[in-house]
């Protein structure tokens, strides 16, 4: 079979017919990157300033441009699955802020009914959020399952599964890309290729860095490398992709390489980081800040609309957790229901 | 019809997969029909799409079955050995019994686990462990244990006409011995709902899985003055706590009996349940027969030494109808 590794460069306005893209298009990708960076600052805020959220939350700051990628590819009946850093994935799908706010704070009116939390928050099936996993790799062989549901029931949907450069080492990933191999199920891959395993640098567990491209072909599995800061290039790759995903011929694997500009978790303030590196990569690499200047160079938006779409998601946040705050946990009698 | 015990499970799945589409059979060697011939025809019968050969790969296998039945399919899974299960006990214990949780209701999944214990066929201490109380303890796993060529066509049957996960473990011992008369019908065992064997007066007998057939062999070696009444619970989770307790207080004489490991087994559950409502009407201690804590050994004389066979469980009444 064909193997296919290629970088893939940002596409330029001349390629936007063939890729489906129009300026209204470009917009919602900056906007959706705006509001899960605004819904993130304000989780942020809320566990470290104000003590209002507790437990563990692992954010999504500098992975945005891969969900807003892959939210302009995504069509009804495709499905979604994510892993333990998925607030991202949860805005991406249209799932409301307020909602998230209140599965934060634990309560009935969260999506989840404040019983799953940060861990797997992007699930609202009526969304096309199946599922999300806490445990590291785990959900990977689980979309395999879905993708084959869908190609068994002969939908064309498509299923897309979501997993970080760590979860490669897992014995879940091998098993999973055994299945989705051998099964050539409508499955893609996106490595959220954030170079952070927990504390420790990816880099530092393997023995060459392109450890995690070459394990996804030795199942022959295409893969294709992006950057993983700039939307355009995920959603390219994936409209590169679709056909042969859409009509069943098997799995493909994409490779987004991204920065996590946190710490692991929440309360983690990332001291092993090397001095200087964060920022650096939000100086020069910050997804939002560098696809905002492209769309303003290239004239698309101007500076004043461009404020209003920061302020506008600014405020938004603020209200759906004013909403949020409202609610109230469900009684312990009623868990059995979800037993 | 005169069958055997492996002869209706798989009628019971064969009949179930004809009714319905959604079912797909997957496991390592099923095509052919797998080491004992559990999935024998079923290829021939519903081809590629729907009778799948794995490789082996429990966790991927498992979490297959886990996604397929989130979206819609009722996959059984075929793990060979029960044994190979823990394997995928991450799977199964963090996503196959938490699905309807996480998802807060808004999905079902309706996977049923099917695998088999080799205790008695001479496998050695990795092919032979019987050790349901690794799944019972997780909230949301229905676990049921099939004993007769009866209750396996009812209890498979009935594991993919509801929508909870599902382990079912066969005891491959009684496969090709246990050979019982099973209606024709249609017919559903329920899960939560323990069978009472035999009716009797002297000493209630609680037992599942291959030491059904031991007990029912016991009750045939017994003096006729002995009267047992012996209960198959068959489904341990959900467990009929309400059969327990009434057989219990029957004859107020308790023998408890499985070939668990004895540390927090089912077993000594249900000996803590009878305990809890009718410590008082006992009129002895509650006797609980199983193997002992040690690794099932390879030896043939020393399997059956391990086993708890129909002389162990014979010996255990008479003490207790004392």
């Amino acid at each position: 079979m064909k193997i296919n590794v290629s970088h893939v460069s940002t596409p330029i306005k001349s390629e936007f017919d063939k890729l489906d893209l129009h300026e209204n298009k470009l917009i919602d990708m900056l906007k959706t990157m705006v509001l899960i960076r605004a819904f993130e600052e304000k989780v942020e805020e809320l566990y470290l300033k104000e003590g209002v959220l507790i437990g563990p939350a692992h954010l999504y700051f500098g992975s945005e441009a891969i969900a807003a990628g892959v939210k302009n590819f995504l069509q009804r009946g495709d499905l979604v699955i994510s892993h333990h850093r998925g607030h991202g994935h949860a805005i991406m799908l249209g799932i409301e802020p307020s909602k998230l706010f209140a599965e934060l704070l634990g309560f009935r009116e969260g999506n989840l009914r404040g019983l799953g939390g940060s861990m797997h928050l992007p699930i609202d099936v009526s969304k096309g959020g199946l599922y999300a996993s806490a445990i590291v790799g785990s959900q990977i062989p689980i979309a395999v399952g879905v993708a084959f549901s869908q190609k068994y029931r002969k939908t064309g949907h498509v299923t897309i599964v979501f997993l970080g450069d760590g979860a490669t080492n897992t014995g879940a990933f091998a098993e999973g890309m055994v299945m989705a191999s051998f099964l050539r199920v409508p499955l893609a891959l996106i490595c959220e290729d954030n170079k952070y395993a927990e504390f420790t640098r990816t880099a530092d567990l393997f023995v060459d860095e392109d450890v995690v491209i070459q394990r996804f072909l030795s199942y022959n599995i295409p893969v294709l490398i992006v950057d993983g800061n700039d939307p355009l290039s995920v959603y390219k790759a994936l409209k590169i992709y679709e056909n042969e995903l859409r009509s069943g011929k098997g799995p493909v694997a994409i490779v987004a390489n991204t920065y996590r500009l946190k710490g692991h978790g929440v309360y983690d303030k990332a001291p092993y980081k090397p001095l200087g590196e964060v920022e650096l990569y939000s100086r020069l690499k910050d997804p939002i800040l560098t696809f905002a200047n492209r769309l303003v160079n290239e004239g698309i938006i101007t500076h004043d609309s461009l404020d209003a779409i920061f302020e506008e998601a600014k405020k938004s946040i603020e209200k759906a957790f004013e909403e949020a705050k409202k609610g109230s946990p469900l009684s312990i009698e009623e868990l059995y229901f979800y037993v | 019809m005169k069958i055997s015990h492996i002869e209706a499970c798989r009628q019971g799945i064969m009949e179930e997969m004809e009714r319905d589409n959604s079912i797909v059979y997957i496991g390592e060697d099923v095509r052919k029909g797998g080491p004992h011939g559990f999935s024998k025809g079923l290829y021939e019968k519903f081809g590629h799409e729907r009778v799948i050969d794995s490789p082996i790969s429990e966790i991927g296998l498992v979490g297959f079955g886990i996604g397929a039945a989130l979206e819609g399919l009722k996959p059984i899974v075929e793990i060979m050995y029960m044994d190979f299960l823990p394997i995928a006990m991450e799977q199964i214990v963090n996503h196959m019994a938490q699905a309807r949780f996480l998802t807060a209701g808004q999905k079902d999944l309706p996977l049923v686990i099917r695998t088999q214990y080799s205790l008695g066929r001479q496998h050695g201490p990795q092919h032979s462990q019987f050790f349901p109380s690794l799944f019972t303890n997780v909230p949301g796993l229905n676990v049921v244990v099939t004993s007769t060529p009866y209750n396996c066509r009812g209890l498979y049957k009935h594991a993919l006409r509801q929508n909870k996960p599902t382990i079912i473990i066969d005891p491959a011992w009684i496969y090709y011995r246990f050979v019982d008369e099973v209606p024709e019908r249609d017919y559903e065992v329920k899960f939560g709902k323990a069978n009472l064997i035999n009716e009797g007066e002297d000493v209630t007998l609680i037992t599942f899985g291959r030491t059904v057939y031991e007990s029912i062999q016991a009750l045939k070696q017994l003096p006729k003055e002995v009267s047992v009444h012996l209960v198959d619970l068959q489904s341990l989770k959900p467990l009929d706590i309400e059969a327990i307790v009434r057989a219990a207080k029957k004859t107020g004489r308790v023998l408890v009996v499985s070939e668990e490991h004895p540390h927090s087994s089912v077993a000594s559950y249900v000996a803590s349940l009878i305990y809890e409502y009718c410590f008082g009407e006992l009129e002895k201690p509650i006797k609980v027969l199983t193997p002992p804590d040690i690794h099932v050994p390879f030896s043939p004389m020393l399997e059956k030494t391990y086993m708890v066979t129909s002389d162990k469980i014979v010996k255990a009444i008479l003490e207790l109808a004392e």
